[in-house]
């Protein structure tokens, strides 16, 4: 009697068809072809912000226009990310990725199917921990991502990425002009700078480029982040100050990502992510704590500005 | 004897008359002690007047009319010292450093970020980079 209770209690508890593989799951959408509009909204600490997007994928490429300011569209392919902005600047990373989650915290249930703008989709949940992180809905036929909600831990939600239109087929790409720039490729040995674990991510590959910048990128298998450090702090236009106990960080969102940057004594960290707001807490409080430069370091970047990040530990 | 050391300041200072003046003037000449209260008197008001004046700030004493005794002397010292310094620490800068990187922006973040991100099997058109928009804080 006992056992058939726990087997209803499990049941109900978990609706849903437990699915093993969350990668493969979400790989087959990038190599479909379509065009899409995408609305994206979320729900911040520091207010709701939006945008909507077109995308248009094919042979793995993307090409997304934005209505955000100052830039109309930016092009990604694998490793590689071109924006460009309306005054004709282009903006341009190519890096190659060596690592990648070798475990994934996540359980994959299949909540059943449904139909989305007209078209057969099969809806997931992801839970993370017990907690319930995600929820996707993937076009059946092309496996794309149609739309994405995702939650914090107290289950409020964060950011809904959901198509209003959405038309798979094959499609030619809108030409992008892209910049020759170098390939950064990830360092042989880790520098020993940034952890191997924050909170529950796994530091994948690790960069260094020409200007001094290094970087490195952390992920779960769904949400992930890149902490920088950079030779001085890097400027962020519209930011939050968010006082913490460590120290004072300057914050802004984004329709999706999360930007933090703060002053340490020898220049400045960064943390670029699409985290909820739940994880932040415990993810800062694994890095390099603020710090205020001393008078000497401040006079001589006042004079000089920043030079190479070289050394810096 | 009775001492006049109330009278030395007010002779120095040309106030007594000249009955007085000569009265004290021959009290000097068998006073040993007034005689070294006077030159006590006039050492000091010599020290005083080689002091430099120093000029008031603007409005301190809006009725008072100072007389303005630049410190050449001094202030030049410091100005040297001052330009040596500055002047060491460029050419010490222009030797040892290199040249200055480039002012990064949130740009360069969002991009070396989002082509990262877009090698991850998780990526796809929920996880595209967006920079920061004016919506923010909306």
């Amino acid at each position: 009697m006992i056992p058939m209770v726990l087997v209803m209690a499990l049941a109900l508890l978990t609706p849903g068809l437990l699915v093993g593989d969350l990668s493969g799951i979400l790989e087959r959408g990038g190599e479909a072809s379509y065009g899409a509009e995408q609305v994206v909204s979320c729900l911040t600490p520091d207010g709701v912000t939006s945008a909507i997007l077109t995308i248009e994928q094919s042979g793995g490429n993307m090409v997304v226009g934005s209505d955000l300011l100052g830039v109309t569209s930016f092009a990604t392919g694998p490793g590689d990310l071109t924006m460009m902005h309306r005054d004709g600047s282009v903006e341009h990373a190519t890096v190659i990725g060596r690592e990648a989650p070798q475990t994934v915290p996540y359980e994959v249930v299949e909540l059943g199917g449904l139909t989305f703008l007209g078209r057969e989709a099969t809806a997931y949940r992801l839970e993370r921990a017990g907690l319930v992180r995600a929820e996707l809905v993937l076009d059946d036929v092309t496996g794309v991502v149609v739309r994405s909600t995702t939650y914090g831990a107290d289950g409020a939600l964060y950011c809904i990425h959901r198509f209003i239109s959405f038309d798979p087929g094959s499609r030619e790409l809108p030409q992008v002009t892209k910049e020759e720039g170098p390939t950064l490729e990830p360092l042989e040995e880790a520098s020993g700078i940034f952890p191997e674990q924050i909170a529950g991510f796994v530091r994948l590959d690790e960069y260094e480029d020409p200007g001094g910048l290094r970087f490195t990128y952390y992920s779960d298998g769904f949400f992930s982040f890149a902490v920088f450090q950079t030779p001085a702090m890097v400027p962020l236009p519209d930011a939050v100050l968010v006082s913490r106990n460590r120290g004072d960080y300057q914050r802004a969102f984004t329709a999706g990502q999360v930007f933090y940057t703060w002053e340490i004594e020898r220049g400045g960290m960064a943390l670029v992510g699409d985290l909820p707001p739940d994880m932040h807490d415990a993810v800062l409080d694994d890095l390099p704590e603020p710090e205020r430069p001393g008078w000497f370091r401040r006079l001589w970047r006042s004079i000089f500005g920043a030079t190479s990040s070289r050394g810096f530990k | 004897m009775k001492h006049l050391s109330e009278s030395i300041s007010a002779y120095l200072d040309g106030e007594l008359t000249h009955e007085e003046s000569r009265r004290l003037t021959s009290h000097l000449a068998t006073c040993g002690r007034c005689a070294a209260e006077l030159e006590d008197i006039q050492r000091v008001r010599a020290a005083v007047r080689a002091l430099p004046l120093l000029e008031l700030p603007p409005g301190l004493v809006p009725e008072a009319e100072a007389e303005v005794v630049p410190l050449r002397r001094h202030r030049g010292f410091w100005v040297g010292a001052a330009a040596a310094v500055v002047a060491a620490v460029i050419v010490f800068a222009s030797i040892f450093t290199t040249d200055p990187a480039p002012q990064l922006t949130v740009e360069d973040l969002s991009s070396r970020f989002g082509a990262r991100a877009s090698l991850d099997p998780a990526f796809g058109p929920s996880k595209v980079v967006t920079v920061l928009s004016p919506e923010v804080g909306e």
